[in-house]
């Protein structure tokens, strides 16, 4: 049979557990807008009972355990559609960053100003003496170099942007892995197991941030401690307590791009091609590949104009009756037989033209140069820019595929694939994007469900330990009467 | 079984729903402020491309009808030009006729020799600063008056004008053609030489009636080139009536791809417009009610 004093000790059990129980619903209270907090709760167990002969005297409660309610596969699951989501949603803002200026507007648009180039050599074929009509070829030629020019130059500006948030992100990157792994240690040391459920949630919080930047696999090892390799498995970012360092480096290319590596030990491994989602995977698609092969078509393009151009524009006769063999784009030296100049290859899909791109000067400055007729000596002739204009309608005038031979529709089809293209890339990372989001929604309600604290819950939680505690109190208190009776009709 | 479900106001898919119920009517506002369905390229790439195909089409056709419109202007030119000729060479007629067997032709000669210069003058008509009797020699004066008639000094060179992608019209006709005739220089189809033998018959008191012959032959070939230019610009009105209804079609149908459909479109914002307000009022009901607030 217990005594007094012990009866005291299960009140006091009881006061410390329910004061226990309540720090922990004030601590889930106060976290309730912390992103990623997991509600925690009070695990009470009952004390070992004291056993007098055959019966047993429970002796209390105590606090056998704190464990915040997690579901650790929906976890992993939300990092990785944060990487997808993250990795659509800045292909789409890339995208469509660009994509005003390929709208037509119907006065600057490209292919009004392909419209307008080739009506100048209409209106030549109109007036081929004519002074001012053969300014207004050169005007309208300039205006097609200027207006594929700033659109090159406005993709070229995004991919340097795009190389900019590269490395930023690997530096965040860095900086999160380091702090993930530091956190790895800590939960490796817990006294036992769940206990260090805040140091938990961090370090998701730190994992979801890493998945938004990166595409990441994750798991956890025995000791606790996550392990996180790239999506495509080719290089740890963190094991245990540590923490591998990615860089990016500028590259040896005209443009300086970072090739982004992760240094394992002695070993540096490049993972530029090797990362496919979050934002820093995105961005890399962004420079390497999407805003590129926007780039490409733009000088197949003006490959195919200054190539057909110069070679129609060769056989012409310049307004003198003798002048011929003049290029119209670039300058004759500088040209080869398809009329680009020798620099710019097919098999690199004509990577350059519109940068290379400009009228040759000679015919800048001697408008007469123009090529209008076909024959020696005929001012009136216009049969070449008649050639000329007719360029607009003939297929077969751009090389799409690097091998040299034109296989495309007319000029104004590859200005309105492009912009098709542009469109529906636009499109698919935006439902790309909304689909991942809407599984993202799904997965932290879910997740929610589990873990976020709900205030309802608390404030019944409250009530109850608030109860508890006010009984153990109670209990104390009739405890204290009995003592003191005791003592007073002892007469002591 | 009970789900555990979190207060609403902090659930991920509300919020996600109520932006994309915003961007949903930002969206539906831009199309019906500017009543233009494609607001980006995303809405509908297909039809961008497609609107911007028609666009090309219907550009390309406006060029076509400018040409056509330049190659009128030449053709009106001639035209006119013929139709002077016409008159002055039925002037000749009678004058060769009344100069038959008279006595004192000196006025006649003086009115032949200054309708040789008439003729002269309208054979180098220039417009758009072209001699449009040169073939395609356009800045070389193309015929110089001689004692037995004229020299040319254009070609035979034809200039035509694209005014579609397969059609195109000669311009111009050459002036050896108009005003020598089939016979060529020298020949008795050649205007100019009968123009000068006539002035010397009368001069001399000869007979006309070889040259009234040949007047009446080149004046029926100078009739056959104006049948020709007048064919050549009845077609290209023709034409032109029909790039622009081409062109009003063609409108037609890029507005089918471009153009909002307004009462569509309202309906589906005053739809957007009620969810939301909806999915607030029912976010603002539920969002300070929790068991605290019962809680003395």
């Amino acid at each position: 049979m217990p005594g007094l004093t012990t009866s005291l000790n299960i009140g006091l059990s009881g006061l410390q557990a329910a004061q226990g129980a309540l720090s922990i619903t004030g601590h889930n209270i106060a976290n309730v807008n912390t992103e990623n907090y997991s509600r925690q709760r009070v695990e009470l167990t009952a004390n070992k009972p004291q056993t007098f002969g055959s019966m047993s005297f429970g002796s209390g409660v105590s606090v056998a355990n704190i464990t915040g309610l997690r579901n650790q596969y929906l976890e992993l699951q939300i990092a990785k559609t944060t990487s997808r989501e993250q990795g659509a949603n800045v292909r789409y803002e890339g995208v469509e960053g660009i994509s005003a200026v390929f709208e037509d507007d119907g006065t600057t648009g490209l292919s009004t100003l392909l419209q307008n180039y080739f009506e100048a050599f209409q209106q030549l074929a109109a007036s081929p003496e004519d002074a001012a009509v053969r300014t207004n070829v050169v005007g309208k030629a300039q205006n097609l170099v200027d207006g594929l020019q700033s659109r090159y130059q406005m993709l070229e500006d995004q991919r340097t942007q795009a190389d900019e948030n590269i490395k930023n992100m690997t530096e965040e990157v860095n900086t999160l892995t380091s702090q993930i792994a530091e956190l790895n240690h800590r939960i490796s040391q817990e006294a036992s197991p769940g206990a260090d459920s805040d140091g938990r949630d961090q370090r998701q919080a730190l994992v979801n941030q890493l998945a938004g930047l990166v595409g990441i696999q994750v798991y956890e090892d025995s000791s606790k401690c996550l392990q996180i390799t790239l999506e495509s498995g080719t290089a740890a970012l963190v094991s245990g307590n540590h923490a591998y360092e990615m860089t990016a480096t500028p590259d040896g290319t005209p443009n300086h791009f970072a090739t982004v590596a992760v240094k394992m030990g002695s070993l540096t491994v490049d993972v530029t091609g090797q990362i496919s989602e979050g934002s820093l995977g995105a961005n890399l698609d962004l420079r390497d590949d999407i805003l590129l092969g926007y780039e490409d078509q733009l000088d197949q393009l003006a490959a195919g104009i200054v190539s057909q151009t110069n070679l129609v524009h060769q056989a012409g006769y310049a307004l003198d009756g003798t002048t011929t063999d003049v290029d119209f784009f670039q300058g004759a030296l500088a040209n080869g037989a398809n009329g680009l100049p020798t620099s710019i290859s097919a098999a690199d899909n004509y990577h350059g033209m519109v940068k290379a791109m400009t009228l040759n000067f000679a015919i800048v400055t001697d408008h007469s140069l123009i090529a209008a007729s076909d024959t020696t000596g005929a001012v009136g002739n216009n049969k070449n820019a008649l050639a000329l204009a007719k360029l607009q309608d003939k297929t077969d005038s751009v090389d799409t595929n690097g091998d040299g031979v034109g296989d495309s529709g007319p000029f104004g089809a590859m200005v309105s694939g492009l912009v098709n293209d542009i469109g529906t890339d636009i499109q698919s990372y935006k439902i790309n994007s909304t689909s991942q989001e809407n599984l993202l929604a799904a997965l932290q309600t879910q997740r929610d469900r589990a873990s976020a604290v709900d205030m309802d819950e608390e404030a019944a939680n409250l009530i109850t330990y608030q109860r508890g505690y006010q009984a153990s109190a109670h209990f104390i208190s009739v405890i204290n009467d009995l003592t003191s009776q005791l003592l007073t009709q002892l007469g002591a | 079984m009970t789900l555990r479900s979190v207060n609403p106001y902090t659930s991920h898919q509300v919020l996600l729903d109520l932006q994309r119920t915003n961007s949903n009517l930002a969206t539906l506002t831009e199309q019906l402020s500017s009543g233009n369905r494609l607001t980006s390229l995303d809405v509908d790439p297909t039809a961008s491309a497609l609107v911007l195909n028609f666009e090309d089409s219907i550009q390309q056709n406006k060029a076509y009808i400018k040409q056509a419109d330049s190659a009128n202007a030449m053709l009106e030119t001639t035209d006119t030009v013929l139709q002077s000729v016409n008159d002055a060479i039925v002037r000749l007629q009678e004058l060769a006729v009344q100069g038959t067997g008279t006595g004192d032709n000196s006025a006649a000669e003086q009115e032949v020799l200054s309708i040789k210069e008439n003729l002269l003058s309208l054979a180098n008509t220039q417009t758009n600063g072209k001699y449009i009797f040169a073939g395609t020699q356009t800045q070389t004066i193309p015929f110089t008056s001689t004692a037995t008639g004229a020299d040319y000094g254009g070609d035979d060179g034809i200039i035509s004008l694209d005014v579609s992608p397969s059609t195109s019209v000669a311009t111009n006709l050459t002036g050896d053609k108009v005003f020598f005739g089939s016979g060529g220089k020298d020949s008795t189809t050649d205007l100019f030489r009968q123009v000068t033998d006539l002035a010397n018959a009368l001069h001399n008191n000869a007979s006309t009636d070889t040259i009234q012959a040949n007047l009446k032959s080149i004046l029926s070939e100078v009739n056959a080139n104006l049948a020709d230019v007048g064919g050549r610009e009845a077609a290209l009105l023709q034409h032109q009536d029909n790039l622009d209804n081409y062109n009003t079609t063609l409108a037609d149908i890029q507005a089918n791809y471009q153009s909002v459909d307004y009462p569509t479109a309202y309906v589906e914002y005053a739809q957007a417009q009620l969810s939301r307000q909806a999915s607030l009022s029912v976010l603002g009901k539920t969002s300070n009610d929790t068991l605290f607030n019962y809680l003395a």
